[in-house]
């Protein structure tokens, strides 16, 4: 954890997760005994030398359900469900306490993630013991990194941002009803065989799986603010990828992936399996699809593959935390006011939309992981900076919370993305949007330009010590020449460096594309979505894809060994 | 090659007719195919190759003062596929490269596949295949490494790096365990309650597990086994802090092959009780600050001091090759030779013979767990006679010899040696009382008031110590632990008691760090053991800081 967090390392690919909405006032017995052990633990801490200002509990149940196979045959079937606890306990004060960033110790070991397991029934007593003791653990602690950050504030520079460790909030009370989790895994399993069964025909395919999941996440939160929250979300999930390999060895794969809050969101079969032999096609064209060098020049990037980049290249350098840490680039910081995209483009980010452009979006929630109320952020309007994403530990001229402080299970919340939508204002069709591109190639005399379709993900690095680079992993890639044929190619990932790129879009379609993932950083893995039209770019990079040094197999395949 | 023995025994095993186990069917074709065809330009063709297919069913249970901490079920087919190039002499083993190579499909891990759990014949060929590809390649590679590593070196031995076994057909089918019995759940909830009883426990567990396991296997020798061994464990944990903050647990487990041969529950909530007052005892014993002077180790302690300092020296790890000098080093420092250097040398007193017996299953009324009829090589399993009056014969092995063992002992057990069920046979005993009488009298004469003796221990960690008087009283000491005590010390052994004391545990063999990682539980070991008296042995406080017992009271005290 450590150390992708000194290099600040992130990473979408494909996930999901997304609240179910409907509140319902209820008692919770899991709620009841929290509170009991924060009184009681809380009353006793009180009388210590240094007590605690701030104490809160966030458990989390995940109870899941996933069946997997692999060409027309079932490899996994089970159901889990646990719990993890999570601990916020904080001496010093609002002003100054013990979660500080220490300074120039890069190897400080930051308490980011905890792994406690906790009862997954209801029984107070049993709760409340697991409670009991981890609050003590935390507490002592607390004491320790307290007096670390003392000193170390007094030994190092005068910080460049000096605004308080954490902020004040609204304590909320809210009781949704458990969303329950519907599953037929027995239906699910059959479902599985026939979605990876036509791949069985290819014996150059070394891998065809499908994994279908379903996840209902129940969180309860309480904190000596008084909030008490208990929050429901389920979501559904099918993923289809397969592999291939060209004659050079280069691993070539394909990923299909839907997601919905109810299993009859789902795709019917009769989508999936068009999609399973599309992607049959686009795997064998791949195989014989050239390799492209590095190269520099004009592209469109698909709806898709504009949501990871804007994900990857804007969405974490707005994350209000980075602006902060003295280890990170803070590209933006700086910015606010200025323009730093082209005028006809807005940037949101929106956990309380459930659904855009027909699909639900899985960055949805109505309460953060530090109990505050889900809102809009409006982060660029018409190409001026704005805002930036706030969990509740504030940065110089922003000081509260705007309900972003997420992470996984029983990791410690920062700012992290819901729902991205670039929002475009002055959209043409994807036809004019690719005369423009043939324009910027003659214009640039370049032999052809670059057309990224199909993406499996990316990741980018925020921090100071190494280039501030994105990289965006395209399956999918054509050239496109000057008399606008285009011709799939393959072996090359998408790079560059935030700044030079946003200056570099020239235009954007009426489309709008939803990419759902689950995204990675030092909070753990989180569930977002990214929206956006196609983009024009007079110039985007590409680098060479690594490559598997492995040949294909000695043997054919027993069904091909004649 | 024929199955005709395995066939007729799936027949009754699996109620399946003869020849339609299709897993069985899967690997023989693709083993045969491979024997016969597979080869990569001029390079050296395969000359052994092993299936191992895994089927594993199991659940798994814990709770915590009534309540269910975790609960899953799973169920999996693993395969692992063996394959030697060059010759029984010489081959791809044994070999340690850094270069774990590529990406994808043929990596450090080739020849691990997880396979499909439809017994769908031409889909498992298809895993079956590209593991098999992968395993070639890589000891393809792994050959051509070593032979270069070893281009400018003088080798110090000159032991073969794989040993021939004669390749039997064994079928061993247990019946299940039945996983879908509701018990586990209560069991594991209303043992776990009983803690809520004892406020002083600061934490405390009970974790079920059974499973099932179904292992086939083939080489191109000819060997196969199918075997189902089921499993059922429990363990209970709990753990607290003395008033000065040390640290003090102690656990109770128990094994078997099914529910019944699990203690009654009324017996784990006696034992639950006991242990909970056991510690609140130690929370006010006195600790001991260094003692030198005999040490005697009764009940489960004879049998843990001579599991880890012992038997696991009986485990060795052949010398490894590397093509990287410094990895090669740092091999070497972390590589134990265990007893190997001691071979015909004395270990214990001549009075005592050792025997590592995987074919028994009880001593008495006690069941051993142990036991298998073969081991995972396909090596009959036998009985061992390890150490007789007192003298190394041998240690345990695999089919990868070692100096001076150039055959298989039959204990290679997941993917590492280990012993099986290892009885401690003595031709001079006497009774406990005298014992410990030999005991205080030892120690006395050597200045100290009392004797030490043991007996619950964990590692190092004496759980349940005592000073014991000349005048036969007791007073118990919180976790002693014993310093520098090492296999040189069995030697020392002056008396051994009459009654043994069967002792079962589950613990890792000791893999060789070529090998692909551990599958699966580790295995089970029973130890027969008689109270051990040593004539001299250091015991020293536990070293280290603790940190102080929480501010709060427990919640269970419901103030």
């Amino acid at each position: 954890m450590d150390s992708r967090h000194a290099v600040g390392l992130i990473i979408l690919g494909f996930g999901a997760l997304v609240p179910q909405g409907q509140t319902q006032a209820a008692t919770s017995r899991v709620l009841d005994a929290e509170k009991a052990e924060l009184a009681h633990s809380l009353d006793q801490l009180k009388k210590q030398e240094v007590p605690p200002y701030f104490l809160s509990y966030e458990i989390v149940e995940t109870h899941s359900a996933t069946v997997s196979g692999s060409f027309g045959t079932l490899t996994h079937s089970s159901e889990n469900k646990r719990r993890q606890l999570h601990i916020d306990l904080r001496v010093g004060d609002y002003t100054l306490d013990n979660t500080r960033q220490v300074r120039g110790n890069p190897l400080n070991p930051v308490d980011r993630f905890s792994n406690i397991p906790m009862p997954i029934e209801d029984d107070p007593t049993a709760i409340r013991n697991v409670l009991w003791l981890q609050t003590d653990k935390k507490y002592k602690r607390a004491l320790e990194e307290l007096t670390t950050v003392r000193t170390n504030s007094q030994v190092k520079v005068q910080q460049e941002d000096n605004s308080a460790d954490f902020s004040r909030e609204p304590a909320q009370q809210s009781v949704e009803a458990a969303a329950p989790l519907a599953v037929d895994r027995k239906a699910w399993e059959d479902k599985i065989r026939k979605y990876t069964a036509p791949f069985q025909r290819f014996g150059n395919l070394y891998q065809a799986t499908a994994t279908l999941s379903a996840n209902q996440d129940t969180r309860w939160f309480v904190s000596s603010d008084g909030a008490a929250i208990q929050s429901s979300q389920t979501y559904y999930r099918l993923i289809v990828a397969a592999f291939s390999k060209a004659d050079d060895g280069m691993e070539l794969p394909r990923y299909e992936s839907y997601f919905s809050f109810t299993p009859a969101g789902l795709p019917d079969d009769a989508t999936v399996l068009k999609a399973v032999d599309k992607m049959i096609v686009d795997l064998e064209a791949l195989r014989k699809a050239p390799l492209v060098d590095p190269f520099t020049g004009p592209a469109i990037l698909s709806g898709r593959a504009t949501a990871v980049f804007f994900h990857e290249v804007f969405g974490h350098r707005i994350e209000g935390h980075r602006q902060k840490n003295e280890n990170e680039g803070q590209t933006f910081r700086k910015m606010v006011g200025q323009p730093i995209l082209p005028d006809f483009l807005s940037v949101a980010f929106d956990p309380t939309l459930r659904r855009y452009a027909g699909t639900d979006l899985l960055g949805s929630y109505t309460y953060d992981d530090e109990g505050v109320r889900a809102r809009r952020v409006d982060a660029v309007e018409n190409g001026i900076l704005k805002n930036f994403l706030m969990s509740r530990a504030p940065i110089d001229g922003y000081p509260n919370s705007n309900g972003h402080g997420r992470a996984q299970p029983g990791f410690t919340p920062v700012a992290r993305q819901s729902n991205l939508l670039v929002l475009n204002s002055k959209a043409m069709s994807r036809s004019q949007l690719k005369n423009l591109l043939l324009e910027q190639i003659k214009k640039q005399d370049k032999p052809f330009g670059l057309l990224f379709d199909q993406i499996e993900g990316g990741f980018t690095i925020t921090g100071r010590t190494i280039p501030n680079a994105f990289n965006v992993l395209p399956i999918m890639v054509y050239r496109v020449y000057p008399d606008g044929r285009e011709e799939l190619v393959r072996g090359v990932d998408l790079i560059g460096t935030p700044l030079t790129v946003f200056s570099k879009i020239l235009a954007a379609d009426d489309e709008t594309s939803v990419f759902n993932g689950i995204c990675g950083a030092e909070s753990g893995a989180v569930p977002v979505s990214a929206t956006a039209p196609a983009i024009l770019v007079s110039q985007i990079e590409v680098q060479k894809k690594p490559k598997s040094q492995e040949r294909a197999p000695i043997l054919p395949a027993p069904f091909e060994d004649k | 090659m024929k199955w005709p023995l395995l066939a007729c025994l799936l027949l009754a095993g699996f109620g399946a007719r003869a020849g339609e186990d299709v897993v069985f069917k899967a690997m023989q074709d693709e083993m045969q195919r491979s024997i016969q065809k597979l080869q990569l330009e001029k390079l050296d063709r395969p000359y052994f190759i092993s299936y191992r297919v895994v089927d594993t069913q199991s659940k798994d249970m814990s709770a915590t003062l009534g309540s269910l901490l975790t609960n899953s079920e799973n169920r999996a087919r693993l395969l692992t596929v063996t394959v030697r190039v060059g010759d029984y002499a010489f081959d791809n083993s044994n070999f340690l490269s850094l270069s774990g190579g590529g990406s994808g499909f043929a990596t450090m891990f080739a020849g691990i596949a997880a396979l499909p759990l439809d017994d769908n014949y031409h889909e498992l060929r298809r895993d079956i295949w590209l593991a098999t590809d992968g395993a070639y390649k890589k000891a393809l590679e792994d050959i051509s490494g070593k032979r270069a590593a070893l281009q400018n070196k003088n080798r110090a031995d000159d032991i073969a790096d794989f040993s021939k076994a004669m390749p039997v057909s064994v079928t061993d089918l247990a019946p299940r365990v039945d996983l879908e019995g509701q018990d586990a759940a209560r069991l594991v909830r209303e043992t776990s309650a009983v803690f809520r009883q004892a406020p002083s426990i600061q934490a405390s567990q009970v974790h079920f597990s059974a499973d099932n396991r179904l292992e086939r296997y083939l080489n191109s020798e000819g060997g196969t086994f199918t075997r189902l061994i089921p499993r059922v464990s429990l363990r209970i944990t709990a753990s607290t802090q003395a008033p000065d903050g040390m640290p003090l647990s102690d656990f109770v487990s128990a094994y078997g092959r099914t529910l019944q041969d699990l203690p009654s529950e009324a017996e784990l909530q006696s034992q639950i009780r006991s242990m909970a007052l056991g510690l609140n005892k130690l929370q006010a014993a006195s600790l001991e600050d260094r003692y030198n002077g005999p040490v005697l180790f009764e009940e489960q302690a004879a049998a843990e001091v001579f599991a880890r300092n012992f038997a696991e020296a009986l485990q060795v790890q052949p010398s490894l090759i590397s093509n990287n000098p410094q990895l090669e080093d740092a091999l070497r420092q972390q590589q134990s030779a265990g007893l190997l250097n001691k071979l015909g040398a004395r270990v214990l007193p001549d009075f005592i013979d050792v025997v590592d017996d995987p074919t028994a299953s009880r001593e008495k009324q006690t069941l051993l767990l142990g036991g298998y009829k073969v081991d995972e090589e396909g090596v009959v399993a036998k009985q061992t006679i390890v150490v007789r009056g007192g003298i190394l014969k041998t240690v345990l092995s695999s089919r990868t010899p070692v100096r001076g063992v150039p055959e298989s002992t039959g204990n290679l057990r997941e993917r590492g040696v280990a012993a099986s069920n290892v009885f401690v046979n003595a031709d001079k005993t006497i009774a406990v009382a005298e014992l410990r009488k030999q005991l205080v009298e030892s120690a006395v004469r050597r200045g100290n008031h009392f004797g030490v003796v043991i007996r619950r221990l964990s590692g190092k960690t004496a759980t349940l110590a005592y000073r014991i008087y000349a005048d036969g009283h007791e007073e118990l000491i919180r976790n002693a632990e014993l310093s520098g005590m090492n296999v040189a010390n069995f030697k020392d052994i002056v008396a051994v008691s009459d009654q043994r004391y069967v002792y079962t545990e589950a613990t890792p063999p000791r893999a060789a760090p070529n090998m692909n990682a551990q599958i699966g539980e580790p295995p089970l070991q029973s130890y027969v053991v008689p109270a051990l008296l040593f004539d001299d042995l250091s015991i020293v406080k536990v070293p280290g800081n603790s940190s102080k017992p929480p501010i709060a009271d427990s919640p269970l005290l419901g103030k």
